[in-house]
């Protein structure tokens, strides 16, 4: 049986995300299916292609070249597969290339050829390839300088596009128009970029673009899985695109040109899978460039997959293996006409794709352009473009688009062209707002560069909206108001009527929705048929289940606290759902949810997640339970008006739950009015010193750190918040943290175990590790804490997983949250410690008592493995706001180790994410009087190992002090500031850092710290026990050097 | 304007009325092409029918005569989801709307074209009529419909015409031929003699051709037998390319057999396997009627050809003879280029084959 190592994409970075863990899943089963005996790596935890079952062999192991070449060794495969694994897969098969290693083993490389890599990656050989084709590239130069760049703009002009060399996500880049923007962008594309280059381009914003998803077998084969056009012109990141398939502009004749070209590019590179090739196409002529080709599956592969059924990951892992296009069946048993891999999808229903920005993903400057900002995407289909829009539009769901609504409607008539010149995140709300104000088509295409097509779709909303407003009541205009795509909420607000009342107009009118299901009425079927969408005045084909269905809410469009963790929940769900013998049905509307691959689910809705839409399908599937508690806070806030609205809940309805549900301190969640006496007690209740945040639900805004009162009443007096403002307090916590994940039915508590969470220092920055088992509990404290939970949740009117977090506090366990949505660490925990809980969990919603369930005793101490978690920063993002102070910082990834103590365990998250520690360089020490001895002891033995040490002044002296040889680093907040570039050598290659947790200015350092340490990608330390665990590593990994008669003496004590 | 499309089966398909605002009757036929409506208006092949497409919208680039197969449009209607205008495209020298007026065509938007096509899927083609009520004499007027069979003749050049240029001469029998052939064939340097459907072996051969074209049309081949006749004659004589239609008649020629396609074979991309070398072609299709498969085997046909999905045939040839068919459009301008190899290696045989200017005179006997 051969064998194939599968690389997985690591942690979730933005522009990276959790579309590779869908594909890499689908890969792996098809793999498997075709005899293949599997092997995976990936440091990612929340992935459900690290699932046990999965593959043959799981590796939660750094996808770096140490780890994998380990692996290589180990496993000796066949073959090596880098499609599935992102930029992160791509770049490492090529470093294990050149390592001489896979030819050393005889590892074949499958799908994409090494010089396909190179020559797509390096713009100067994607240049010649072009060329070499007779296709156009824009006038482009690759340079190692500014200076270079700077003679090219000379002879091409401006505007420029700068694209640093093999980065994710346009990473560095961005377009200049003048000397300043050129010099900055170029400077920090080399920086970004692993091999120095920045390609600098003559610009074509304004372009149309185009992408063309296709497939390729070994015989030369190809099929076109689909063309996707984006509603934003170039200069806008894809990924911060509206983009709509089938493409809408495109003459016949334009269309086949690109066909053709994408054809040849995909020929020349030899690629046995998928290659995606975007090109610039001119609104005003016939002429067009190739602007990017990426040979691997990536996210526009994944909305393609989506939007078309035709299962792109599975074809490309089976092309890959040597299968050509017609030996690949994909209709289901006994077709007519069997569909294989060979056919070409062709559509009766359009699909739009509009990016979600989450706060903290697009940050302070909310301006959108070459780099990705998005967070997520939801995914919408319609019988007509303006269905498909309007039904994308709602499944941002409605909080932000109430956000946007409201932004857009102050705009003066300045700020609103601006904002269409400019585009930020509100802009598809811009345009809109600028039509209700009379704006005309052209008007807006002249200042957007979008197509007017498209501006006329919008209009016809626009029109739309005003003829409901005009004829209230009118069942006509209402069919035709649905037929277009427009909400019951919005028909209602302009009616004057409340949502629920339009509702059952409607449904007494006789107008529902009709289920469609995607892809099969030309004929091909490119597999059962399972994805249904709404459309009104239609027939549709949904017929009833034959067995009891149960329908799953999802959790919708990645959001930057919301993100792959809880899917992993959702797709679990689904399965248990399925195995127990119910149909499991799942409505969601992101597509790259590993839970909206068709395997995961007997029928899956792609909908957008508001009431309306939930109701219907519900009215639809009439299914014996609907389960909330794995679609995150996206899921939750329906529980109360479902059951309202009589719908049958698995979870708990909210008038039962506590609103401990969303994680927010339990003492002081809810709406905190701004009597600053009514704060002050509360304040009190809590303890100095806390963290105080004016927020929004879902824009965790500026938290401040709090002293004391009076430092509170400042606060308050000087902030001018609105009388409505929500307050959050949070105390702020020092040490470590304990979270204890239970079970629950509606008699009995099985608590599973426990996950310590080091660090979580304060309310504004995600927390720093997580370890399992404990690492600093004794076995007495453990079974402590575990009657303390037992008790606490038990009094809990909840069912499922719940998630209680503790503190040790001197002599007893304080509780600090309880969460009830799944998500956090759940993941983690299911795989570190082998209990699968959502699977429990979902058999007791569907009626088994936790007597009736294998539960494992509390599996703490049997192991003998350490798994540590680690969250991954999406660094280079975050540029714009490093010096923030009062910033939010969060991540965007994860990451797992697994090792036989901690600190391998500790090394390997460090390796697997975004800051791997440095072999050589300096380590800057700035520690609080009470640390200085532990940190001599420490700086010294890095020293020993050959680092440098580097330390403020008091530090400084102490270590002095004490001869030991450092460089004085005169003030730490300028040190942190002027850290920049990342790799500057004379600056700090790590930073140890503790503080007086009694001490505001000391706290309000490391928050500021921390903050530069995550944009410049430095390693940070504040906790000396875990550095010397690390260092214990270090140590074993290298023999020390010490000259004849340097011998260490014993310890110097104070 | 309320319109209806009703069927044979006694369903009726509500819409807005866009085009003329006449009445037609026709074959109710679905196509499945992307983007490519302006082909699918224009082609002969097309001639009588009522084109339900499943394409979500149409209209969004207009009509342009780069796409435009046939200068008079010979369908009986348009069904559609969505038509759009086209005023801001520079493709368009015509909106559809528009187009469909000036050729007295009806449409229909606004339309269920899934549920459509899904009973025109398990139906096949079904007599159709454009009526503005849907009402039971409407339907009796369908049911008691007989379409017509002579749409061949109907699209068929009257005379015959030449469309010069320096290279073979190649004679075209114009079953219903699209621009993009001619086209094709032009941009091979091809000296081209278009002549009528019912021009007889005799008379082709009087024009000394180096190479005779079958082009693809409107129908049932059974309904044209006196052509797949004149190809019986002509085999040997000289070498022959059928496309669609003319691919069919080949098929008659020799012996096999015609009958209705069960799978969708209008619209495209279509796969199709050359059987010699194993290659996919990405193929553009346009037809009702297979060549039976198992009637090919005591013929002196090979199967050359065959459509992926359903393993119909898709391209034949004779064992002794220069002659092929094939039941897709080798054409590209703007298809998928996949097949016109097709085309170039049928030059390359016709160069081979074919006399030089000025030896082998044919006399009249």
């Amino acid at each position: 049986m051969p064998k194939v190592l599968v690389l997985g994409s690591g942690p979730n970075v933005l522009g990276q995300g959790a579309e590779f863990d869908k594909a890499g899943a689908a890969a792996l089963a098809a793999l498997h299916a075709a005899g293949y005996e599997t092997i995976v790596v990936n440091s990612n935890p929340a992935t459900v292609m690290t699932d046990t079952a999965s593959a043959d062999r799981v590796y939660i192991e750094p996808v770096t070249r140490q780890f994998v070449s380990q692996i290589i060794r180990q496993e000796m495969p066949d073959a090596i597969l880098a499609t599935f694994g992102g930029q992160t897969a791509l770049n490492l098969v090529m470093e294990l290339a050149n390592d001489g290693l896979l030819a050393e083993l005889h590892v074949q490389m499958l799908g994409t050829p090494l010089n396909a890599i190179e020559q797509t990656e390096d713009r100067e050989l994607f240049y010649n390839l072009l060329r070499n084709l007779n296709e156009p590239v824009p006038q482009a130069t690759v340079v190692e300088a500014p200076a270079a760049a700077a003679t090219f703009v000379q002879r091409v002009g401006w505007p420029v596009i700068v694209r640093p060399a093999y980065t994710l996500g346009g990473t560095g880049g961005g377009i200049a128009h003048n000397d300043k923007a050129l010099a900055a962008f170029v400077q920090n594309g080399i920086t970004l970029s692993p091999t120095g280059q920045v390609a600098v381009e003559r610009s074509i914003d304004g372009f149309r673009e185009i992408e063309i998803e296709l497939v390729r077998d070994h015989a030369d084969n190809t099929a076109v899985v689909a063309t996707l056009e984006n509603v934003d012109p170039v200069g806008i990141h894809t990924g911060d695109s509206m983009v709509v398939t089938p493409a809408q502009t495109l003459s016949h004749t334009e269309a086949t040109r690109l066909r053709e070209a994408a054809i040849k590019i995909i020929r020349a590179l030899a690629i046995e899978g998928i290659c995606d090739v975007q090109f610039a196409v001119d609104p005003n002529s016939d002429a067009y460039y190739v602007i990017e080709v990426n040979p691997r599956l990536g996210r526009s592969a994944v909305l393609a997959e989506t939007a078309t059924g035709y299962p792109v990951a599975r074809v490309a892992a089976l092309l890959a293996i040597g299968r050509s296009l017609a030996e690949i069946p994909l209709s289901p048993e006994g077709a007519a006409a069997p569909t294989t891999a060979a056919s070409e999808p062709v559509l009766d229903y359009l699909v739009t794709k509009l990016p979600r920005w989450s706060y903290q993903s697009i940050g302070a400057d909310r301006r959108i352009g070459t780099q990705m900002k998005a967070s997520g995407e939801v995914v919408a289909f319609g019988r007509s473009l303006e269905e498909s829009i309007l039904k994308a539009m709602r499944s941002l769901t409605w909080d932000t688009d109430d956000e946007y609504l409201t932004r857009v409607a102050q705009f003066d008539d300045d700020t609103l062209a601006s904002h269409l010149i400019h585009p930020e995140d509100d802009r598809l709300f811009a345009m809109l707002e600028a039509m209700h104000r009379g704006y005309s088509v052209s008007e807006i295409a002249e200042l957007t560069k979008i197509h007017p097509y498209f501006l006329e779709r919008l209009a016809n909303i626009v029109a739309m909206i005003k003829a409901v407003a005009e004829h209230p009541g009118d069942t006509e205009t209402l069919l035709a108001a649905k037929r277009l795509g427009l909400s019951d909420r919005r028909i209602g607000e302009l009616w004057s009527l409340p949502t629920r009342q339009i509702r059952a107009v409607r449904l007494a009118a006789g107008i529902v929705p009709h289920y469609t299901v995607s892809g099969t009425n030309d004929g091909n079927r490119f597999g059962p048929p399972k994805l249904y969408f709404s459309t009104y005045g239609e027939a549709g084909q949904q017929t009833p289940m034959k067995k009891d269905a149960v329908l799953v809410i999802g959790s919708g469009a990645y959001q930057t606290r919301q993100g792959q963790e809880f899917d992993y929940g959702t797709v679990h769900a689904l399965n248990a759902i399925h195995r127990s013998g119910y149909a499991a049905i799942l409505i969601n509307c992101n597509a790259q949810a590993v839970s909206t691959d068709r395997d995961h689910s007997d029928r899956l809705y792609f909908e957008p997640l508001t009431l309306e839409d939930i109701l219907n399908v519900v009215d639809a599937e009439q299914p014996v339970g609907v389960l909330t508690q794995f679609g995150g806070s996206t899921a939750v806030r329906f529980q109360e008006a479902l059951s309202a609205a009589g719908v049958p809940l698995f979870d708990s309805p909210l008038t039962e739950l506590p609103k401990q549900s969303l994680k927010e301190p339990l003492k002081l969640r809810g709406r905190i009015p701004t009597d600053p006496a009514h704060v002050a007690a509360a304040a009190d209740q809590i303890g100095y010193p806390l963290w105080i945040s004016p927020s929004k639900r879902h824009f965790a805004a500026h938290a401040h750190f709090i002293t004391s009162a009076e430092v509170l009443q400042n606060f308050l007096t000087g902030a001018h918040l609105p009388a409505d403002q929500v307050i959050r307090l949070q105390p702020y916590t020092d040490g470590a943290t304990y979270e204890v994940f239970g079970l629950k039915d509606s008699t009995d508590v099985y608590v599973a175990g426990i996950v310590e969470h080091l660090w979580a220092q304060n309310a504004n920055v995600d927390h720093m590790l997580s370890v399992f088992p404990t690492n600093h509990l004794s076995a007495k404290q453990r079974t402590a804490l575990g009657r303390v939970a037992e008790t606490d949740i038990d009094q809990m009117n909840v069912r499922g997983v719940v998630q209680v977090t503790y503190i040790w506090q001197r002599d007893h366990f304080r509780r600090l949250y309880v969460q009830t949505i799944g998500g956090g660490s759940l993941p983690f925990f299911a795989k570190a410690s082998g209990i699968p809980l959502v699977e429990l969990a979902t058999r007791i919603f569907l009626g088994n008592t936790l007597k009736e369930l294998p539960l494992p005793e509390m599996t703490q101490t049997k192991r003998q493995t350490v798994y540590v978690w680690a969250p991954v920063y999406s660094v280079a993002k975050l540029t714009q706001q490093a010096d923030d102070l009062n910033v939010t910082t969060y991540h965007t990834g994860e990451v797992m180790g697994k090792a036989g103590t901690f600190a391998k365990a500790y090394y390997k998250t460090l390796a697997a994410g975004n800051n791997p520690f440095p072999d050589h360089g300096n380590i800057l020490f700035t520690v609080a009087d009470s640390d200085k001895a532990q940190a001599l002891k420490l700086a010294r033995r890095f020293r020993a190992i050959g680092y440098q040490i580097q330390a403020t002044p008091h530090t400084a002296n102490y270590f002095q002090k004490h001869h030991l040889p450092i460089q004085r680093i005169q003030n730490k907040h300028a040190v942190a500031l002027s850290m920049a570039p990342a790799h500057n050598t004379d600056g700090p290659q790590a930073i140890v850092y503790t503080n007086d947790p009694m001490d505001a200015a000391s706290i309000r350092d490391t928050v500021l710290i921390r903050n530069v340490t995550l944009v410049q990608g430095i390693p940070l330390f504040t906790e000396l026990d875990t550095l010397g665990a690390l260092l214990n590593v270090l140590e074993s990994q290298r023999f020390a050097t010490i000259p004849q008669g340097a011998e260490p003496e014993e310890d110097e004590e104070e | 304007m309320k319109r209806y499309l009703i069927l044979e089966d006694g369903s009726y398909f509500p819409g807005t009325g866009f085009g003329a605002p006449v009445i037609t009757t026709g074959e109710a036929v679905l196509n499945s092409g992307n983007g490519d409506y302006t082909a699918t208006i224009t082609d002969a092949a097309n001639f009588g029918q009522i084109i339900a497409f499943t394409d979500p919208v149409i209209g969004n680039v207009g009509i342009n005569q780069e796409d435009i197969q046939s200068l008079l449009p010979k369908i009986r209607g348009v069904v559609a989801r969505n038509i759009t205008a086209a005023p801001h495209s520079r493709y368009a020298q015509f909106n559809l709307d528009d187009y469909l007026k000036r050729h007295k065509i009806p449409g229909i938007t606004g339309v269920d074209t899934a549920a459509l096509s899904r009973t025109l899927l398990a139906k096949g083609p079904l007599k159709a009529s454009f009526m503005d009520t849907a009402d039971e004499h409407a339907f009796d007027q369908i049911r008691a419909l007989v379409l017509p069979r002579d749409q061949v003749k109907q699209v068929s050049t009257k005379q015959p015409y030449a469309s010069p240029n320096i290279g073979q001469d190649i004679l075209v029998v114009d079953l219903g031929v699209r621009h993009a052939l001619l086209r094709e064939l032009s941009r091979r340097d091809c000296n081209l003699t278009i002549v009528p459907y019912n021009t007889d072996a005799d008379a082709i051969l009087g024009f000394a051709p180096d190479a005779v074209v079958f082009t693809s049309g409107p129908g049932n081949p059974n309904d044209v037998l006196p052509v797949a006749e004149t190809i019986k004659q002509l085999q040997g004589h000289v070498p022959i390319l059928g496309i669609g239609l003319g691919g069919q008649l080949i098929a008659l020629a020799n012996g096999a057999k015609t009958a209705l396609t069960e799978a969708n074979h209008r619209g495209g991309p279509f796969p199709v396997r050359e059987i010699a070398t194993g290659s996919i072609w990405q193929t553009m299709q346009n037809h009702s009627y297979a060549i039976d498969r198992a009637s090919v085997a005591d013929t002196p046909l090979i199967v050359t050809h065959e459509d992926i999905r359903d393993h119909s045939v898709a391209g034949i040839r004779h064992r002794q003879y220069p002659v092929s068919g094939v039941l897709f459009y080798p054409e590209a301008d703007p298809e998928p280029t996949d097949a016109t190899q097709l085309i170039d290696e049928f030059m390359e045989m016709v160069a081979v084959t074919s006399h030089p200017h000025g030896e082998g005179v044919i006399n009249d006997a």
